[in-house]
Order: C-alpha cells, then sequence, then structure tokens
C-alpha cells in the first residue's frame, strides 16, 4: 500500500497559466481522495504531475517517502483511468486489459486468469473479443478501469470517468466505483468537477479554484465547514443561500442578539455574508415573514424559493420542504433558521462566531 | 437525382477511357508484330498477334537480373525510409522535443533541393568510395532523398492520433519504443502503408541516378535496362519489344501493389482510431 504526497508543487505553462500553485497535500495508503473544482482549475494537470506525464515547475512529488520527480511514466507503476478512456482502438478488450501485465512479463496463462477475473468482476466478461469502438460509454468506462484494475500499481488515477455517461448510468457506477476501489484496498485518487459526486464518494476531498488548493478535509467537514465563501458555493446542491447584511439591523432581523453583538465586533462595520443551506431553513414556524416567489418539485421534496425583506433590502432564500405540504406560489409565510448551522463570511473567509 | 447519376457515369466513363486507352493501345502493340503496330492510320483494334516481342525482350536483355536489382534497391530504400521515417515522425508528433518545430522545417527545405543536383557530387563521392556498381549507390540517394517528405506526412497524420493514447501507453508501463511500435505505428499503418507504396513505385521507376551509377549490365536496374534495348540495326528502334518489356514489369507490380493494399488498409485498420 502506498502513500502521496505533494510538497510545494507549481506547474506553470508558459509566463501566465499557473495551473497548480503550491499545491501541499498528503494521500494515506488505501486512501480515496478527491480533486474538486470548477473546469480548468488544474484538477488534470495535478493527476498528469503524478503521472509523469508532465513535469512539475517547482516542488517535490514522493510516493512513500521517495522524491519520484525524475522518473518517468512506465518507471512510477501508476494506473491511470482517461477522461477520454484512451482504450487502445486496434485491440480487442481482453488485449487492452491485458497489455500493462504483458509489458511486465508476465506468463500467458497469468494474464489469461487475471483478465478473467477482472472481467468477471466488471461484467464484461461476454464482451472480450470486441473492439473499443463495438462498446458503448458504460463499456468502454469498464474496460479502461479494467485495464487499471489489472496490476496492482502503486496508485490508482481516475479522470472524470463518469463525466461521458448518462446520469442514470453515472448513479449507479458511483456506487460501484467506491466499493470497487475499497475492496482492492488501493490508494485512490479521483477527479471530478461534480460536488455531488465526490461527496458522495470520498474519504477526503481537496477543493481547487485557479490551481490554488482551497480546503483539504472530509465530505461533511467540506459541506459544514468550508473556509471560504468559494467552497460553500461550489459545495452543496442546490447552493447555499448567501446573504449580505450591510448593517445591526439587518442582522437583528435574522438571528438572536448575542449573535449580532458577537458579528458587530468582529466586523466593525456591521458588513458580513451569512451561509445558510436551504435545509437549515424551517418553513412554518418563526419569525421571519416573506412571500413565495418560486416553487420547484425535486421529487420528495419541494425547493421553495422565498422572498423577504431585511431593513436595507429585498432577499431571496432557497429552502426544502416535503411535497405532501400544500403551498402555492404568491403565499404568504414565516420561517426561521437554524442559528447553529449559520455559516459567517468576512472578506470570502469563514470566521467562526460566538453567541 | 437520376439525370446526376447518369452524368456522374459519363463523366466517369470519359475519365476511365482516357486513362486506359494509352494503356490498351501499349498491350495492342506488344502483341502486333511491328509492321502492324507502324501503319497508318493506326489500327486501333487486334489484327495479327505475335509473342515475338516479348520473347525478344527475354533473348534480348537479362530481364530476370534487371528486375532482381530493381527489386533490392526499392526495397531496401523503402524499408529504410518508412523504418526511420516513422520512428522521426512519432518523436516529433508525440514526443515533443525541444526544436521539434525548427527540425520540421529545416526537413522541409531539404525537400526542395532538386536530387538532379546531386548526381555530379554523388558521383564524384561514389567513385571514391567505391561505391558505383553498389546497390548502395543508389539506397543511399533514394533514401535521403525520400526521408524529409515522408517524415513530414507521417508527422501530420500521427499527430491525429489521440496523444491520449501514448500517454495511457507510457502509463500502462511502456518505454517510448514501445508505445510506438504497439500504438502508435499500428494505428498508422493507413499513412505508413501508402508512404511505403508511394516510395517504393519512385524507386522502382528512378532513372537518372539509376542510369548514372549504375554501369555495368548486370547491376542495371529495371528501368535503365529496358531503356537500353536496341534493335538489331542501329536505325531500327524494337517499339514492340520496349513496350513489351515495359508491361512485363509494370503489370506484376500494380498487381502487387494492389493485393499489397487491399490487405494491409483492410487487415491492420481494423480498429481505425475513432475508438
Ligand atoms: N499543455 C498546456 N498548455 C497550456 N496551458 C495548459 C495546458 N494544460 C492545461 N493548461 C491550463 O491549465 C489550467 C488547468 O487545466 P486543467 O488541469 O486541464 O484543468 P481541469 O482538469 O481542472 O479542468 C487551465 O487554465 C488550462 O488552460
Ligand atoms: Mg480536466
Amino acid at each position: 500500500m502506498h502513500r502521496l504526497e505533494f510538497k510545494k508543487v507549481y506547474k506553470r505553462f508558459g509566463e501566465k497559466v499557473i495551473a497548480v500553485n503550491n499545491a501541499n497535500f498528503f494521500v494515506d495508503e488505501g486512501e480515496f481522495v478527491t480533486l474538486l473544482g470548477p473546469s480548468g482549475c488544474g484538477k488534470t494537470t495535478t493527476l498528469r504531475l503524478i503521472a509523469g506525464l508532465d513535469r512539475t515547475s517547482e516542488g517535490e512529488i514522493l510516493i512513500n517517502d521517495k522524491i519520484i520527480n525524475a522518473l518517468s511514466p512506465s518507471e512510477r507503476d501508476i494506473a491511470m483511468v482517461f477522461q477520454s478512456y484512451a482504450l487502445y482502438p486496434h485491440m480487442n478488450v481482453f488485449e487492452n486489459i491485458a497489455i500493462p501485465l504483458q509489458v511486465r512479463k508476465m506468463s500467458k496463462s497469468d494474464v489469461k486468469t487475471r483478465v478473467g477475473s477482472i472481467a468477471q468482476m466488471l461484467g464484461i466478461s461476454t464482451l472480450l473479443d470486441r473492439k473499443p469502438r463495438e462498446l458503448s460509454g458504460g463499456q468502454r468506462q469498464r474496460v479502461a478501469i479494467g485495464r487499471a484494475l489489472v496490476r496492482e500499481p502503486n496508485l490508482f488515477l481516475l479522470d472524470e470517468p463518469l463525466a461521458n455517461l448518462d446520469a442514470i448510468l453515472r448513479h449507479r457506477m458511483r456506487g460501484e466505483l467506491k466499493a470497487l476501489f475499497h475492496s482492492v484496498d488501493g490508494t485512490t485518487i479521483y477527479v471530478t468537477h461534480d460536488q455531488e459526486e465526490a461527496l458522495a464518494m470520498s474519504d477526503k476531498i481537496v477543493v481547487m479554484n485557479y490551481g490554488v488548493i482551497q480546503q483539504i478535509g472530509a465530505p461533511e467537514e467540506i459541506y459544514k465547514r468550508p473556509v471560504n465563501k468559494f467552497v460553500a458555493v461550489f459545495v452543496g446542491n442546490p447552493q447555499i443561500n448567501i446573504i449580505e447584511a450591510k448593517n445591526a439591523e439587518d442582522m437583528s432581523k435574522l438571528f438572536s442578539s448575542s449573535k449580532v453583538n458577537a458579528l458587530e465586533k468582529l466586523t466593525h462595520d456591521g458588513k458580513v455574508e451569512i451561509g445558510i443551506r436551504p435545509e437549515n431553513i424551517v418553513l412554518g414556524k418563526g419569525n421571519i415573514f416573506g412571500k413565495v416567489t418560486l416553487i420547484e418539485p425535486m421529487g420528495a421534496n419541494l425547493l421553495v424559493s422565498v422572498e423577504t425583506a431585511l431593513n436595507s433590502e429585498k432577499i431571496k432564500v432557497k429552502l426544502f420542504i416535503s411535497n405532501t405540504v400544500k403551498i402555492s406560489e404568491g403565499d404568504d409565510v414565516n420561517f426561521s433558521i437554524k442559528e447553529s448551522e449559520l455559516l459567517f463570511f468576512l472578506n470570502e473567509k469563514r470566521v467562526d462566531v460566538e453567541g | 437525382m437520376r439525370l446526376k447519376r447518369f452524368l456522374l457515369y459519363v463523366g466517369v466513363t470519359i475519365m476511365a477511357f482516357y486513362c486506359l486507352f494509352p494503356i490498351y493501345f501499349l498491350v495492342l502493340d506488344s502483341i502486333e508484330p511491328t509492321s502492324v503496330s507502324y501503319s497508318s492510320p493506326p489500327i486501333l483494334y487486334p489484327v495479327a498477334f505475335t509473342f515475338s516481342n516479348y520473347i525478344g525482350v527475354f533473348e534480348n536483355i537479362p530481364l530476370l537480373t534487371y528486375i532482381k536489382n530493381s527489386t533490392i534497391v526499392s526495397l531496401s530504400a523503402t524499408a529504410i525510409v518508412v523504418l526511420i521515417g516513422s520512428m522521426a515522425a512519432f518523436a516529433v508528433a508525440k514526443i515533443k522535443f525541444r526544436g521539434s518545430n525548427p527540425f520540421m522545417n529545416f526537413l522541409l527545405i531539404l525537400g526542395f533541393f532538386p536530387a538532379a543536383t546531386m548526381i555530379f557530387p554523388l558521383y564524384e563521392m561514389f567513385a571514391n568510395f567505391h561505391l558505383l556498381n553498389n546497390y548502395l549507390s543508389l539506397i543511399l540517394p533514394y533514401t535521403s532523398v525520400s526521408i524529409p517528405l515522408t517524415v513530414w506526412i507521417l508527422a501530420t497524420y500521427f499527430e491525429q492520433i489521440p496523444t491520449a493514447l501514448y500517454e495511457a501507453a507510457r502509463v500502462d508501463g511502456m518505454s517510448r519504443f514501445q508505445a510506438f511500435y504497439k500504438i502508435i505505428l499500428p494505428l498508422g499503418i493507413p499513412a505508413v502503408s501508402t508512404v511505403a507504396i508511394l516510395n517504393f513505385i519512385a524507386c522502382w521507376n528512378e532513372f537518372i541516378l539509376a542510369l548514372t551509377f549504375m554501369t555495368k549490365e548486370n547491376m542495371r536496374t529495371i528501368t535503365v535496362g529496358i531503356s537500353m534495348i536496341s534493335g538489331r540495326f542501329s536505325y531500327q528502334y524494337p517499339w514492340g519489344e520496349i513496350i513489351a518489356g515495359a508491361l512485363l514489369v509494370t503489370v506484376p507490380l500494380v498487381i502487387i501493389i494492389f493485393i499489397a493494399q487491399e490487405k494491409i488498409i483492410s487487415g491492420l485498420t481494423a480498429g481505425a482510431i475513432k475508438g
């Protein structure tokens, strides 16, 4: 089992682009770690640095405490599932899965057994004679995963392996992949821009933006205690409600006076951004009053947009209620906020507020 | 729609006739006695039949020796061109070494030099090295003339093969060279085989260098050899035999190339690039 460590890693393309900007993180044995961030934030570049397909501009990458910067991709013994799958088009499924073993000079009969059992595990045993172009997207993805799983590498790298699948398959594969990589006990680094995927699958999430790591933590921590507004907004669907309070009167409309006092001490000018997750707003009791402007059914729940007025301006929040509740657009409603779950942001950074 | 199709067929027929008629006329001339083929106005259909031209070719020149020489020179040159050309193209297209752009421009400039300007310097050089009447005296210039353009064509094709395939190969544990011959080369077969065939034809048909550097009868290539067929008397030019000779060496070549192309392209591109 294998550990990976990034120490002050930079990757520049030309003068202007810093795709990875001072990355420091650690992946422990057998961990399933997700790199999460919007498109273009440097996730693929980070994977390519690990695989040795790109060289770092600065910094060190270590596997099991050994610096691997100078090793070529074939010497690093890492398995990677490419976003495009990169199956060899001129080889059939068997050959595609077998080739990492064949180049390692494994005996023919061992290759056959090994590929057979991997194909069995992935449910593609009947496809072994087919060429990649004769496969569906989901089947190709399985072959790509098979090619990675067939050997026992230092690390597994997966670059948005579910991005090209349809929604149903994507949801099903999410669980399956997690189980699969846990069962082989492999250290896995998974890349996605889909925060739901990251929350569902990971032991640990590394959130990136513009090449800079924003936060590293367990899914629950990322969700409940985001370090800044970017992470709070990026993670969670539907998005967190962000309300800008311009002064103490605005705040006192929303929460208790002890909190207002504590906040005032922190902010000086009384300006603060407040993050409220939709599930932390309770409709039907409380003393904040507003009007329903939009109802979006989401299966078991309704996502309700409510407009209310602070002192200085009108604001809108989204919240969940069960679809059994009778409600329609234009209704006057009252609601309350779970104060303990509120997040406060000063200059984009989250601050802890007593009281 | 119908009319369009009809016009298409008419056009194709005219083109086919335009291309094939001279060949028909060659065949006709080769199987008729010289007296008939010289008749004026020309007779466009067979009237008499004789094998004498074909027999004459074999009596007149060592045809099989010429074919052997041409085959050795053309095959060796083609093999070297394809080997070096495809590896260089791979390096340019997939490894992206520093300076690959200047390298490609340099190759293009090389391709502009007319081969004819090399004849005399090369003659001097080969004479000094005692390489005249040696297969190398043709193989070396043929390869060096062909390689630049071959690299260009193959590099352009290899560029289109997704780089992710090369990278996947490297991650899967292949060395650069393994990634080349297990992944890039098989996927590049359509271009490689085309380049090989064109190279082979060019070598087979090359005349001036072959004429200059191969002065001994038993080292001549077929193109030169056939042009050297002469009549029994100096005023007599044996067209029938020359034509028969040309057909004897061309027709089998064409058939071989057709078969090769069919086999190569259908057999090895089964997996085309699009996955
Ligand atoms: N080879 C390259 N040359 C120049 N810029 C690049 C190259 N590869 C990636 N980039 C840039 O680096 C940034 C990060 O890219 P990438 O790692 O692919 O993002 P992600 O995978 O998170 O979508 C982007 O701004 C991208 O344009
Ligand atoms: Mg990417």
